[in-house]
């Protein structure tokens, strides 16, 4: 007898002919999640494992350790440990294994929940309910069947490789999603504040790749804002399984060029045109680490939340880059965003408040219907390329590492 | 980045000077025993101890059994409050304290406060200072402690502490009087005389972090906060931080040896640089004349406090903003509002603390950095 853990994904399985690119992306991410060799990993008739050596438990430290880094697998909907015995194992065998993964309480509900794929295996699994049931009973006399909403549920697989054995107790939910790597790649512009890393989160978890870009605006925005960011994303990196970059240009000559020149209402919206054409450049610029671009960008907006969130201002921003933006959060309520943000551990950072650039820089009666002609007219007076260049050309490249 | 650094951020902490650390590396790596150990390891470490008590006694005209040494000044506080308050609570449970103490003194006193006592806290004058009969006022016949700060991170604002103390033992002879000297330790003469507790913190005076003392008076009933292996005379159990408590009392060895000339020197370049300020019309000073000779607080008008901080931080000028306890959250500053310091200027207030290894030719370039950075920043923001 083994432990396996067995891996449940849910909206792969419908993906037709492009499954196996996708289960292996999956089985890719596991194994760098967990630091088990590829090999250990198999996928056999839609049910994907980890397998244990002979022997294990699902108390042996290998097993609890892949426990607790399978929930940052996103495209995972949920995994379990479970005993791995033999094909031909006797009901006898089976029963005794039934005993060891249930809790030891002195009164519960329980159902057998018994499913045979292997024909080969002499039960049916009417047969294998009853007589599991019948072991059960023996064994705990408080215990009662009950078939619907039991307390606890034994599930008995018998396949052709192997019966599983194991409970809903062992049960992990997972975030669902699709494997990380498998939706192509995209730039997520960090700021520091709650929103983006959620952001950036929820398309990483519909299966884009992602790196990060940060504006800063050193000295009208400290240090602090800026370790801040690589908290977060040191946060971002953990689904990732891989490295993540953080881009950080020289943003503080254009705030201050942006200020300096435009009429004050204009202020934000020209500061984030800016940002996206930014954003833009390093996507499409061939980074020599991976010579790969980038085909998307993703940002925390919120509809109404601040002044450049507002529906004419979104499309005005939007005219700066051909790229798409993505915004997840376009349509949520403050409390929904903090409520994933709490769930993936970066809204403790987030509301930590070191003034970001867009405070400090902040006109006082922003434009709220700005149109794309007025800001393209306010921008006749800047040297946009000159300034994106220096931007670029000033930007500071942090690798954050991914160890799970 | 600028590679010069002119660090004028000596309240909020201090460089470990050569002498102290020094002397501090041989207990981490030769003399390393526990002073609580019968063999010889031991006795090396415990001289130590010994040595650098009786060097903080000296100073403070004390006994050595008054001197605990503590984690530090946060710690001293804690229990010099607490157990003040906790011992003695039969007696009464009103506290008298000031707006203007740090945090460390104002956070006990808010979990005393849940513990049933009652909390005064008294106003300061517009120059920071606590005057004696604004705390004598609030004594009551239950009043069990006043806590009382030295000097005024922020403003720099020198308390009369004695004749606080002994004014209010005069109206009730069982109130003690507890005094925080963060701030002071190693820079003024320090006279306990009237005081029963005297709070000390060696990073502030050119020592290690992680390490203070706490001057307790003979006699002072005091309920200990740690339980343990009953070191300091069981006030605070924990093994001695021993290469700590060496490179404390090198500091306030060192410290008191130059004190007259280090004042002097620091009294200069203070002067040079009010002298300059005269020249920036945005200027203008917080901390009274009377202040403590190393801190200086100024406002530079329409200029948000963090934006120059960060704008001289890139001149290689270190400063803070209020305090640096407060650094990680930006509110204003609660000793400037007590002081009644309008609130732009609070909003926009900058703190210089100088120490023995600023130079006056640093002011000079203070003083340029700061018209720039005032320039720069005006050019851009509104």
């Amino acid at each position: 007898m083994r432990t396996v853990i067995l891996l449940k994904y849910g909206e792969l399985a419908l993906k037709g002919l492009n499954r196996s690119r996708y289960e292996k992306a999956l089985m890719n991410n596991i194994s760098a999640a967990t630091r088990i060799p590829r090999n250990k990993i198999v996928s056999r008739r839609g049910r994907m494992y980890i397998r244990f050596e002979e022997g294990s438990t699902s108390s042996s430290p290998e097993v609890q350790d892949a426990l607790q880094n399978l929930k940052y697998v996103l495209g995972l909907v949920g995994f379990s440990p479970a005993y791995e015995m033999k094909s031909d194992s006797t009901l006898e065998e089976i029963g005794e294994t039934c005993l060891k993964v249930i809790p030891n309480i002195e009164s519960a509900t329980f159902k057998i929940d018994s499913r045979r794929s292997h024909k080969a295996f002499p039960h049916n699994s009417k047969e294998i309910n009853e007589r599991l049931g019948g072991v059960i009973l023996k064994n705990k006399p408080n215990w009662k069947v009950k078939l619907k909403n039991p307390d606890i549920a034994i599930y008995v697989e018998a396949r052709s490789e192997g019966v599983y054995v194991f409970t809903n107790l062992m049960e992990k939910r997972a975030h669902g999603g699709l494997p990380v790597g498998t939706s192509g790649r995209a730039l997520t512009l960090l700021s520091g504040g709650i929103d983006s890393p959620v952001a950036g989160w929820m398309m990483q978890k519909r299966g884009v790749l992602t790196d990060c870009v940060y504006f800063h605006s050193y000295p009208y925005t400290g240090n602090k804002v800026k370790e801040k960011v690589i908290d977060l994303a040191t946060k971002l990196v953990k689904w990732k399984q891989q490295d993540l970059k953080l881009f950080i240009p020289y943003f503080t000559k254009i705030q201050a060029e942006i200020n300096k020149t435009c009429p004050e209402p204009l202020w934000t919206i020209l500061h984030r045109r800016f940002m996206m054409r930014i954003a833009e450049e390093i996507a499409l610029m061939k980074i020599k680490e991976n010579n790969k671009r980038y085909q998307a960008l993703i940002t925390g907006d919120n509809l109404g939340q601040v002044a450049s969130q507002t529906i004419y201002n979104i499309g005005v921003i939007d005219q700066a880059t051909e790229l798409p933006i993505f915004r997840p959060l376009l349509g949520m309520d403050k409390q929904e965003i903090v409520s994933i943000a709490t769930e993936i551990d970066t809204f403790d950072i987030s509301k930590q408040p070191h003034a970001d650039c867009c405070t400090v820089f902040a006109s006082r009666r922003p434009q709220t219907q700005g149109r794309i002609s007025e800001a393209v007219e306010a921008e006749k007076l800047l040297n946009i390329e000159e300034l994106i260049e220096e931007s670029i050309q000033k930007m500071e490249i942090i690798k954050i590492e991914y160890n799970s | 980045m600028n590679n010069k650094t002119i660090y004028c951020d000596n309240n909020a902490t201090t460089k470990v000077c050569d002498e102290a650390l020094n002397e501090m590396i041989p207990f981490f790596s030769e003399y390393y025993g526990n002073p609580s150990s019968l063999h010889k390891m031991g006795l090396i470490a415990e001289r130590a101890v010994k040595k650098s008590r009786l060097t903080l006694a000296k100073i403070l005209k004390a006994e050595m059994d008054e001197i605990y040494f503590t984690s530090g000044g946060t710690e001293s506080v804690n229990t010099a409050i607490k157990g003040i308050a906790r011992a003695n609570s039969r007696r009464g449970k009103h506290i008298i304290s000031t707006k203007v103490e740090h945090e460390s003194v104002l956070e006990c006193l808010k979990q005393l406060e849940k513990e049933g006592f009652e909390i005064t806290l008294v106003k300061p004058n517009s120059s920071g200072v606590v005057e004696t009969n604004t705390i004598i006022n609030e004594i009551r016949d239950e009043t069990v402690l006043i806590s009382v700060m030295h000097v005024n991170n922020e403003l720099g604002s020198i308390n009369n502490i004695n004749e606080i103390a002994r004014k209010s033992k005069e109206k009730n002879k069982d109130i003690f009087v507890f005094c925080d000297g963060a701030q002071s330790f190693g820079k003024l003469q320090i006279n306990l005389k009237s005081i029963d507790a005297y709070s000390i913190s060696a990073h502030k005076l050119h020592g290690p972090k992680g390490i203070g003392a706490l001057y307790i008076k003979k006699k002072t009933l005091l309920t200990p906060i740690l339980a343990g292996g009953g070191q300091e005379r069981t006030l605070r159990s924990g093994t001695e931080n021993v290469p700590g408590i060496v490179g404390f009392g090198k500091a306030a060895e060192i410290a008191y040896k130059n004190l007259e000339a280090d004042t002097k020197n620091i009294k200069k370049i203070k002067n040079k640089f009010l002298e300059g300020l005269q020249t920036i019309p945005e200027a203008s000073i917080n901390s009274p004349a009377s202040a403590i000779h190393s801190t200086l607080n100024i406002s530079i008008n329409g200029v948000p406090s963090e934006v120059m901080v960060y704008s001289l931080e890139e001149k290689g000028i270190y400063v803070s903003s209020g305090s640096a306890c407060g650094g990680h959250k930006p509110k204003p500053s609660h000793v400037l509002k007590a002081a009644s310091i309008p609130e732009n200027r609070v909003k926009s207030a900058l703190r210089f603390s100088f120490s023995r290894y600023n130079t006056p030719e640093e002011v000079r370039y203070i003083l340029q950095a700061i018209k720039d950075s005032i320039s720069e920043i005006k050019s851009v923001m509104n």
